[in-house]
């Protein structure tokens, strides 16, 4: 394996005296080297960024007479603007990396960074002179940019609070809001957006909490504490999400020997660069839905219209109407009038070696591993828009079931959601004919009621010998609360596969079960998550439900096969292929509640609208006039020309050629900085 | 995704749903389990606010139940 990434180091070797290294050697030996010299060294990877066709990585210079760091907030266009200035022996001196310090460039001096203003003079700069090894600290070069917008921005209202309790809160969140606003002046100035967003969601919270004090205060119910508990818990969310975002993004800022990165083993630069990938790729599906709200479209569109749905999930058995459309037909989620997202809060982007890829009501988080193995199935961006996805359907779920503040609803269902149920249950007719917000939320809970059953089915002697039980509300309502998981991380699926995986079933298959091998959940319930992924796939097939498992178990073993060819093997895939031979009948019945919900999942909550802006094809310079997402490619020799690339095809894009073992070079560090400098940009 | 108003509502439904339990574990030894739902499990159904079915709770005429035929095959039925 060649190995094109390389580190930087800076070893102190005394106050203002910076020892600097370019090496290839690992990091540890970089460490044990600091360590045997009792010296303090911060290092961070650094990738050449030209290589060669078919060639091995550029050689490192002997000697490193100078180290420059441009702030570019743009790294790929920037590479694509400079190759044709730069001369051939100076291309393999230029470098990317995960910073905000995007590009370092090696041995350039002033006179020569001064010629290539035209690229890189709107970013902030800063330049080291080097003399045998020993950076020269007082003559440092640094330049910043001076603003050219002389509009009035709006400044933000910070939040205050003077309860004991929540100054806490307010007060963290103020000083990370303060240290944000400032540093994405420089380099990320278009998300103080979503920090006046973040600052108007805070002292809302505050102050219907400092109402409810109030109102505690005169002796109310346990229904307003538990509503001031959840404030909390809102608040802390969202102060720990801002403390990630200050100390990832803000960190290896202008001046680079100023701050150490929180992630020791990018202690040089930090990640400012990454969390702007993580960050642009969250933005970019948020806006796409944000066209068309989920919640709006539910409460005022689907409560009003009256649909015949199926509420038999024993007689369920799909049909033509829920096939993907091939032509242009409209799907039933676009039509009506425009629902944009009001106010929508975007979701604080950080990375996260504890809690991975995850969602919360305030951020979403990438897994840190994703920092060095990108380019691998399992920590994958694509894994991060399955989080993405969560929040969208947190709002769905919100829009069927969500209680509203001044609702004095103290149980999970409420009485008039249970009148509902019981009058659809009670219609004669299969296909019961209610406004389709009520039965959306009422195949919910037939789905969750069946996945209770699933554990005890009763024989067919016992089963004509008893007698029908009615089945109380309370247990209706345990049920929910204990099932909805599944319902939830079925919509989940489903989201991710249409819109994100543009509903091609084996890469979709390929991309989870090469990422869920690494976790321990499909290795507990094997069952659960083989149904999950089959349903799947079988959604918007149209075909029956026997049809539509046998052709989703098909498609699974193929995409076991082209996995284990591509060398990803697990024990865990023959023990699902044990399980497809010996517990066929469970699976089935499994199979069949999940397609019943999938499956209208897919007829209402489909669409080519928003699938179009999540695609973000047609000014996409890599799609070359393509608006197909299955022609999308991307080639490492190739760099920016102006317009963004799009984010999730991207991402798709390099899962495809590690999926078929496709990549230009075998550098799994390189190629995972380079997929997050590209998105960055 | 989620609106300002929309985003106050769902805490409080929240709040009715687990009184105001963290989302987020606080996994003091660093285990990861999952990165797909797992770690959503600290809100189980036992911490949430779940009625509690006594002899007077009314009761929905519904009646699904899954049965096994003589040959291992499983139906749905209601």
């Amino acid at each position: 394996m060649s190995q094109f990434t390389r580190y930087l180091a800076a070893f102190a070797d005394g106050l203002d005296q910076y020892r600097i290294q370019v090496s290839e050697s690992s990091p540890v030996e970089l460490a044990q080297r600091a360590i045997q010299a009792s010296s303090e060294m911060r290092y961070s990877p650094i990738m050449p960024a030209f290589l060669s066709r078919g060639a091995g990585p550029p050689e490192i210079p002997s000697e490193v007479k100078s180290v420059t760091f441009v702030f570019s907030t743009a790294p790929y266009q920037t590479l694509g603007s400079l190759k044709p200035l730069l001369a051939s022996d100076e291309l393999r001196l230029i470098h990317f990396t995960l910073g905000l310090a995007s590009l370092v460039f090696l041995n350039f001096n002033m006179e020569r960074i001064e010629d290539l203003c035209d690229s890189i003079s709107m970013f902030p700069l800063e330049h080291w002179p080097v003399n045998q090894g020993m950076v020269r600290v007082h003559e440092i070069v640094k330049k910043i940019p001076e603003k050219t917008c002389c509009t009035h921005e709006p400044v933000i209202q910070l939040p205050a609070s003077f309860h004991p309790e929540l100054r806490v809160y307010a007060e963290q969140i103020a000083a990370s809001l303060q240290a944000l606003w400032a540093s994405y002046e420089t380099y990320f100035k278009e998300e103080r957006n979503t920090l006046r967003q973040i600052v108007a969601q805070a002292n809302s919270l505050i102050e219907h909490h400092t109402e409810l004090q109030q109102t505690l205060a005169n002796n109310a119910g346990i229904l307003e504490q538990k509503k001031a508990n959840a404030i909390r818990a809102g608040l802390v969310e969202i102060s720990a999400a801002l403390s990630y975002a200050v100390t990832q993004g803000t960190s290896g800022s202008l001046p680079v020997l100023s701050s150490r990165s929180p992630f020791p083993h990018h202690s040089l630069l930090g990640i400012g660069g990454a969390v702007r990938a993580i960050t642009k790729y969250t933005r970019s599906l948020e806006r796409a839905f944000a066209s068309r709200s989920a919640y709006e479209v539910i409460t005022q569109r689907y409560s009003k219209l009256q649909l015949s749905v199926p509420k038999m999930l024993s007689a369920y058995n799909s049909g033509p109407e829920y096939k993907f459309p091939t032509s242009t037909q409209q799907e039933h989620f676009d039509l009506g009038p425009d629902c944009p997202e009001q106010d929508p809060i975007p979701l604080i982007a950080h990375f996260s070696l504890r809690h991975g890829f995850m969602e919360s009501k305030f951020s979403v988080t990438a897994a840190s591993e994703a920092l060095t193995a990108e380019s691998m199935p399992p920590w994958t961006l694509m894994t991060l828009s399955h989080e993405i996805m969560h929040s969208r359907v947190r709002s769905i779920f919100h829009a069927l079931f969500g209680k509203t503040w001044d609702d004095a609803a103290h149980s999970v269902l409420s009485e008039n959601e249970y009148d509902e149920f019981k009058s659809w249950i009670a219609a004669v007719e299969p296909e019961q004919r209610m406004n389709l917000r009520s039965s959306l939320r009422n195949m919910v809970l037939v789905f969750c009621d069946a996945v209770e059953l699933l554990s005890n089915p009763v024989d067919r002697a016992d089963a004509e010998e008893a007698e029908d039980e009615d089945l109380p509300v309370a247990k209706l309502s345990e049920r929910y609360s204990r099932h909805k998981y599944m319902a939830i991380e079925l919509m989940v699926h489903f989201h991710d596969y249409y819109f994100i995986y543009a509903r091609q079933p084996l890469p979709y298959l390929m991309s989870i079960w090469a990422s869920w091998i690494k976790v321990a959940p499909p290795y507990a319930r094997p069952l659960e998550y083989l149904t999950r992924s089959l349903a799947t796939v079988a959604s918007g097939t149209g075909l029956d439900k026997k049809a539509a498992f046998d052709q989703a178990k098909e498609y699974f073993l193929e995409a076991v096969d082209a996995l284990k060819a591509a060398g990803t093997t697990s024990p865990l895939y023959e023990e699902l292929q044990k399980l497809l031979l010996e517990r066929e009948n469970e699976l089935r019945a499994y199979f069949e509640a999940c397609y019943y919900l999938i499956d209208n999942v897919r007829l209402f909550f489909a669409s080519g609208t928003i699938s179009e802006r999540v695609d973000a094809l047609r000014f996409d310079p890599l799609a070359e006039g393509s608006t197909s997402p299955e022609d999308y490619g991307y080639s490492i020799y190739v760099y920016g020309e102006g317009k963004p690339v799009s984010p999730v095809r991207f991402a798709l894009a390099s899962l495809f050629k590690t999926l078929k073992r496709n990549h230009e070079i075998d550098d799994t560090q390189w190629l995972s900085a380079w997929n997050l400098m590209v998105i960055s940009s | 995704m989620i609106g300002q108003k929309q985003m106050l509502d769902i805490i409080c439904t929240e709040g009715i749903e687990y009184g105001g339990l963290q989302e987020i574990p606080g996994q003091q030894h660093g285990g990861r389990t999952s990165f797909h739902e797992a770690k959503r499990g600290t809100r189980s159904v036992e911490k949430s606010s779940i009625e509690c079915a006594g002899p007077d709770t009314p009761c929905v005429p519904y009646h699904l139940r899954l049965v096994r035929e003589a040959d291992g095959t499983l139906t749905w039925e209601e």
